[in-house]
């Protein structure tokens, strides 16, 4: 079989795959970028699309105040959520990485929240956040305090929401690092035990630096799964006063039927999703070790 | 003789509208159709399909239930658009069914309803959802608002008749003398409570206009109305001095009006919906009705009556729009009776209300074990008392959550509710020349 024949057979191979990609992705994609620049009503059909040029973003930026409100929130989600749960994911693999009792165990309970539903998780943590909830209760009971509306307050609400995220995250960054962790060789621990470095100077100068394509990774995908926030402030019921991007995009959408709107709302998401993305790309040559 | 002839011919339009309606046994009509529904089959949805198959034996009605809810509109109307089988329709809420008849998803009842001799003002009582002229849904699905008493706590508080008509002044003073406190003054009781869902406040408004809450006359939005202020007030006030359960707790807990008034921790509270939880929630007590509460004595009461909130419809692209019109007609009227399976009430000026005890409790004498049945027809039943209408809908959706959003504000405590209602009627504006 000659080189042409082969590439042939390999296209064609591949071509079941390409078309399902193509109608189920390509084609989403470039149909919601061309509605952004629309205004459309699914129920008018195709003939009730009408271009709106740059009208949707200028909108967006200039005179739409839930988006602002949700382009603040959801920068807030991401930008505590990522750290937070990267920060107590590398805190407890670091736990579990040495001889503890009941290791495996431990470490399958971390995982357990990552594989929950967000509805149910959001649906606990509801419970546990309200008035008259668990969290209320045992902070009257120990400091005297009086019950809090957590979900209630625009300026409280978001807590509860980054709490049930970082809970849900926690384990998949635990098992993440503990693969990383045992990648450490343990020389350079041995070496620098020798050379008098004490666990904390190891941990800064030898774990830290060796685990930072872990660290990176993890921050790119924690922060574009906390720029997606959803569910949990659905079940929440915050999303009228703490929304998210994507809540925002939803509402426009399927209670109002702004579907050209509501994809324009989508692009922006993309786009800040790519820049913080490529900033991140950029940044990590300063602090990532390969 | 001109007074007897003038009766005796109204009798004969009146008997010739009824048997327009009442609809002899048809063993012609053939077809097989899908009814789209929120109310599952125990709720009422059964026993009207089988109802409907004694007059229409050869005509085989399934159904289907949608929540009425963002997803299950999209659901239902994706399924219309992609010719699914949807055929009749109970659509929820003037916003939705709106953007189903300018959309052309709905079939024109208008001459199928002159034939039938239906008019829907003495129907219905209101020909307000028309479109261009045309009308496409029956307005037939309904919701009393009342207040439910607990007649344990009302006597025991030596409240005296159940009222008729009361102001909110009134129905306060009440709450009042029904709220139960222990010696430190810790609310053990709270007098009463508005219905849990955020935008409830707004039906005092309601009362009082009649007609388009949201807008003024310019058609911009009407929040700088002061009956706005006034109703927003009310709920502000009545649930910090704890004469009311407060609705910033409904919400935060994600409790139910009906389910703290079932279990006698308030001791009235606004409803619509609760019939249907009265059976099942087997309270100890014996439940009472009196109207909702209007704001100056004499005032009109527009939520006295059953206000339009739910529409009969049959889909454009019906395959069989004989059946599908036989049916709607049918569960528009004689069978709209089983709403109240489902805690809503029908318009229909024909209903019975011995027939809507009968579908809500089992019997006359069952209902009486269980509410006082003279307040719950007055109430509940409403029939003939004047009601709510909405026929202008410009940036609905919007409006509702700007009321979603800042009543949260006002009920935390994070803004007045005058500059709520400043902000409310600045971005309302807005919306609505926008929209416009």
């Amino acid at each position: 079989m000659n080189k042409k024949h082969e590439a042939l057979a390999g296209w064609l191979f591949l071509l079941p795959a390409l078309t399902i990609f193509a109608a189920l992705v390509v084609l989403p994609v470039i149909m919601s970028l061309l509605l952004s620049f629309t205004e459309w009503n699914f129920l008018s059909g195709i003939q009730g699309i009408s271009w709106k040029g740059v009208a949707n973003f200028t909108r967006l930026f200039t005179r739409d105040r839930k988006f602002m409100l949700a382009l603040t929130n959801t920068v807030f989600y991401a930008f505590t959520t990522a750290p937070i749960s990267i920060a107590i994911g590398l805190l407890f693999a670091f736990m579990l990485n040495d001889k503890v009792y009941l290791r495996k165990v431990n470490r399958m309970f971390f995982f357990i929240p990552y594989i929950c539903s967000m509805v149910a998780l959001a649906a606990v943590f509801r419970f546990l956040f309200r008035v008259d909830g668990p969290i209320n209760a045992v902070a009257g009971a120990l400091f005297g305090a009086e019950p809090v509306p957590w979900l209630n307050r625009t300026s409280l609400n978001r807590i509860p929401v980054v709490c049930v995220m970082i809970y849900a995250a926690t384990g998949y960054n635990l098992i993440v690092y503990m693969a990383a962790l045992q990648n450490v060789p343990r020389e350079l621990y041995e070496a620098a035990m020798v050379d008098g470095a004490g666990p904390l100077r190891r941990f800064f100068r030898i774990t830290v630096p060796l685990i930072s394509p872990t660290t990176f990774y993890l921050l790119v995908v924690r922060l574009i799964a906390a720029f997606k926030a959803f569910s949990a402030l659905n079940i929440m019921g915050v999303s009228k006063t703490a929304p998210s991007l994507v809540t925002e995009i939803y509402s426009n959408a399927f209670d109002s039927y702004k579907f050209g709107y509501a994809s324009a709302e989508a692009w922006v998401l993309v786009a800040v999703i790519l820049v913080i993305t490529l900033i991140q790309m950029v940044g990590q040559k300063k602090w990532v070790h390969y | 003789m001109k007074k007897l002839t003038a009766i005796l011919l109204a009798l004969v339009m009146l008997a010739s509208c009824a048997l327009a309606l009442a609809e002899a046994p048809n063993t012609e009509l053939t077809g097989e159709i899908t009814f789209y529904t929120a109310f599952a089959g125990a709720n009422g949805t059964d026993a009207l399909i089988a109802q409907f198959n004694e007059l229409y034996p050869n005509v085989k009605v399934n159904y289907e239930v949608y929540k009425n809810s963002s997803d299950g509109n999209v659901g239902l109307d994706t399924a219309i658009i992609a010719g699914g089988q949807v055929d009749v329709l109970l659509s929820f809420g003037v916003s939705n069914t709106a953007k189903r008849w300018q959309n052309g998803l709905l079939m024109d009842l208008t001459d199928r309803l002159a034939a039938d001799g239906l008019d829907l003002v003495e129907n219905w009582g209101t020909d307000a959802y028309q479109y261009e002229g045309r009308t496409y849904v029956f307005p037939s699905g309904g919701l009393s608002v009342y207040v439910a008493i607990n007649l344990d706590k009302w006597e025991a508080a030596g409240l005296g008749e159940l009222p008729t008509a009361w102001t909110w002044d009134e129905y306060l003073a009440a709450c009042e003398k029904l709220t139960e406190r222990d010696a430190d003054g810790k609310v053990l009781v709270n007098g009463g409570g508005d219905f849990n869902q955020i935008d409830y406040w707004t039906y005092a408004v309601r009362q009082a206009k009649g007609k388009n809450v949201f807008y003024n006359a310019e058609g911009l939005s009407d929040f700088d109305n002061p009956l706005f202020a006034q109703a927003l007030h009310h709920e502000v006030d009545a649930a910090a001095s704890g004469i009311w359960h407060s609705k910033a707790v409904y919400q935060s807990d994600s409790t139910r009006s009906r389910n703290l008034f079932l279990q006698g921790e308030i001791a009235t509270t606004i409803e619509s919906i609760l019939t249907r939880y009265i059976v099942p929630g087997a309270p100890t007590f014996r439940i009472g009705y009196a109207p909702y509460p209007t704001f100056e004595k004499d005032q009109t009461n527009y939520m006295a009556g059953s206000n339009p909130n739910s529409f009969i419809a049959v889909a454009a692209n019906t395959q069989s729009p004989d059946a599908a019109y036989a049916f709607a007609k049918f569960a528009a009227t004689y069978g709209n009776k089983y709403m109240y399976a489902a805690g809503h009430a029908t318009t229909w000026t024909g209903v019975n209300p011995d027939e809507v005890l009968s579908v809500v409790f089992g019997s006359e004498e069952e209902a009486a074990k269980w509410v006082d049945t003279e307040s719950f027809i007055r109430c509940v039943v409403a029939a003939g008392e004047p009601a709510y209408s909405e026929d202008y809908i410009v940036a609905y959706t919007e409006m509702q959550s700007l009321v979603d959003e800042y009543t949260m504000y006002v009920l935390n405590g994070e803004m007045t509710v005058e500059d709520a209602l400043a902000e409310m009627k600045l971005l309302g504006d807005e919306a609505i020349e926008d929209a416009r």
